[in-house]
């Protein structure tokens, strides 16, 4: 399957991270792992498409949803406290 | 209402005292953000206020809620929040309803709302809301806080082409959401998490909530667009930021949006029976009685035979209610329905034994068709269809 390179960050933009990626690569996977990796596993975050300010959905590829190489992802944390 | 003192606000360009005056706002959820935006609300002057939680105030509530003092500890939150919204304004008319907005805030009072506040602290509650709105065609702002930052989103029924909060769940929100229940019944001992919140990001929050609101009271739309959500980092200068759902095609409470708000159900008291108004509505001999949730009847032991009355929602029983109180053996099974048929005995029996509230609408399905209907407590409506 054919790669595309993303990015994404955190909202500070104390991590950020550019990645190969698979064309067929759900969005909530790819969502799930760079939570992982920005230290946000417990956190939950939507995956906003920064160009757009889109959330992204889980069941999405990144083929679906039409990104393109050289996209930018923001990891945005949802508040759920009252 | 005295006119001198509101005098500053008519001084605003477009704004109309009279549309907040006669303005109907329900919050729901009287914590933090609950109190902020009472606060907000009274001093603005909002005609009518219903105020819907089933807490009571806990020490802990203090650092972060204005309207509550230590002398209140252990009083209900709605009383609370009434007797101090009645202090700042005492031209606001606050109704108080003590209950889980689900089993005692009827949708026939949701959809006489112009906006509700969710101020809420889990998934389940906003996703129930969400759900209760849109069957109601009822605007509502959902804000929601952590320590250092917080979001304010608009859903709104009327707007259908817009993302609603059950389009945005993701699938950790409703991993979240189910983490409560074990088979449908309720985890024993299961507490929701506690969330680190400040007065700081309430008050942020609270504040843009009730602007939304003001704006949709005053002119119908606002600038926060349907189905987005306004991001604001409290404690970090990074600027504000509105991102967009998307809808969900096949999203259950998109379908329940009412055709036509306009034309109210017929009421019917609750002390009648499903039968008794489906002869006063002409449906024949072919219909069944939707119910708003999971019903549970009974609990039969099919180890001893003992069968117990529970009738309750489903998602109101505990797992440890299956086991069996005679035999102690688990694994009692339910008599679960959501419909209500003709010739079921269920039939026979009266609204209240359905453990429906006040003004919640229900639905009769006969010969393809559909019929809402509206039940009510006769102390407190005397239009009744009876």
């Amino acid at each position: 399957m054919e790669e595309i390179t993303v990015t994404v960050k955190n909202l500070s933009g104390d991590f950020k991270k550019t990645t190969e990626v698979p064309l067929d690569m759900l969005l909530g996977d790819f969502r799930e792992a760079a939570k992982e990796l920005a230290n946000l596993s417990n956190v939950p975050c939507t995956l906003v498409l920064e160009k757009s300010n889109k959330v992204m959905r889980d069941n999405d590829t990144f083929q679906s949803a039409g990104i393109t190489s050289g996209s930018v992802f923001v990891l945005t944390p949802e508040a759920e406290g009252g | 209402m005295s006119e001198s003192r509101y005098s500053r606000h008519t001084l605003i360009p477009n704004w109309s005292q009279k549309k907040l005056t006669e303005a109907k706002v329900a919050v729901v959820g009287c914590g933090a953000l609950g109190n902020e935006v009472l606060k907000n609300l009274a001093l603005l002057g909002i005609g009518q206020i219903w105020v819907v939680d089933y807490d009571t105030i806990e020490i802990h509530n203090l650092t972060r809620s204005v309207l509550f003092r230590e002398s209140d500890i252990g009083r209900a939150k709605t009383e609370v929040v009434a007797e101090r919204v009645r202090e700042l304004n005492p031209d606001a008319c606050i109704h108080q309803i003590k209950g889980k907005l689900e089993l005692a805030f009827g949708r026939g009072l949701l959809r006489e709302m112009d906006v509700v506040l969710g101020c809420l602290d889990s998934v389940g509650a906003r996703r129930e809301l969400n759900r209760r709105c849109y069957f109601a065609g009822t605007p509502w702002i959902d804000g929601g806080i952590t320590h250092n930052l917080g979001n304010v989103a608009l859903f709104d029924p009327r707007i259908p082409e817009t993302a609603c909060y059950r389009c945005k769940m993701n699938t950790s929100a409703w991993a979240r959401l189910n983490e409560k229940y074990s088979c449908g019944y309720l985890k024993d001992n299961y507490e929701d998490p506690k969330f680190a919140t400040t007065i700081m990001t309430a008050s942020v929050v609270a504040a843009y909530q009730v602007e939304v609101a003001v704006q949709l009271l005053l002119t119908g739309t606002s600038h926060l667009k349907p189905g987005t959500q306004l991001f604001l980092p409290v404690a970090l200068p990074a600027g504000f930021r509105t991102i967009e759902f998307s809808l969900d095609q096949e999203c259950p409470d998109h379908s329940s949006i009412p055709n036509n708000k306009s034309t109210p159900p017929q009421k019917f008291s609750l002390d009648n029976t499903p039968t008794h108004v489906a002869n006063k509505l002409n449906l024949g001999n072919n219909w069944n009685l939707e119910l708003p949730f999971n019903f549970v009847s009974r609990l039969t032991c099919h180890e001893c035979g003992y069968v117990e009355s529970v009738r309750k929602s489903k998602g109101e029983i505990n797992k440890s209610q299956t086991r069996c109180p005679k035999c102690q053996k688990n694994g009692r099974e339910p008599t679960e329905f959501f419909r209500v048929a003709i010739n079921s005995e269920e039939a026979k029996q009266s609204f209240h034994d359905f453990a429906l509230c006040d003004r919640e609408i229900i639905k009769y399905v006969y010969n393809k068709k559909t019929i809402n209907i509206e039940v009510v407590n006769d102390s407190v409506n005397s239009e009744l269809g009876r």
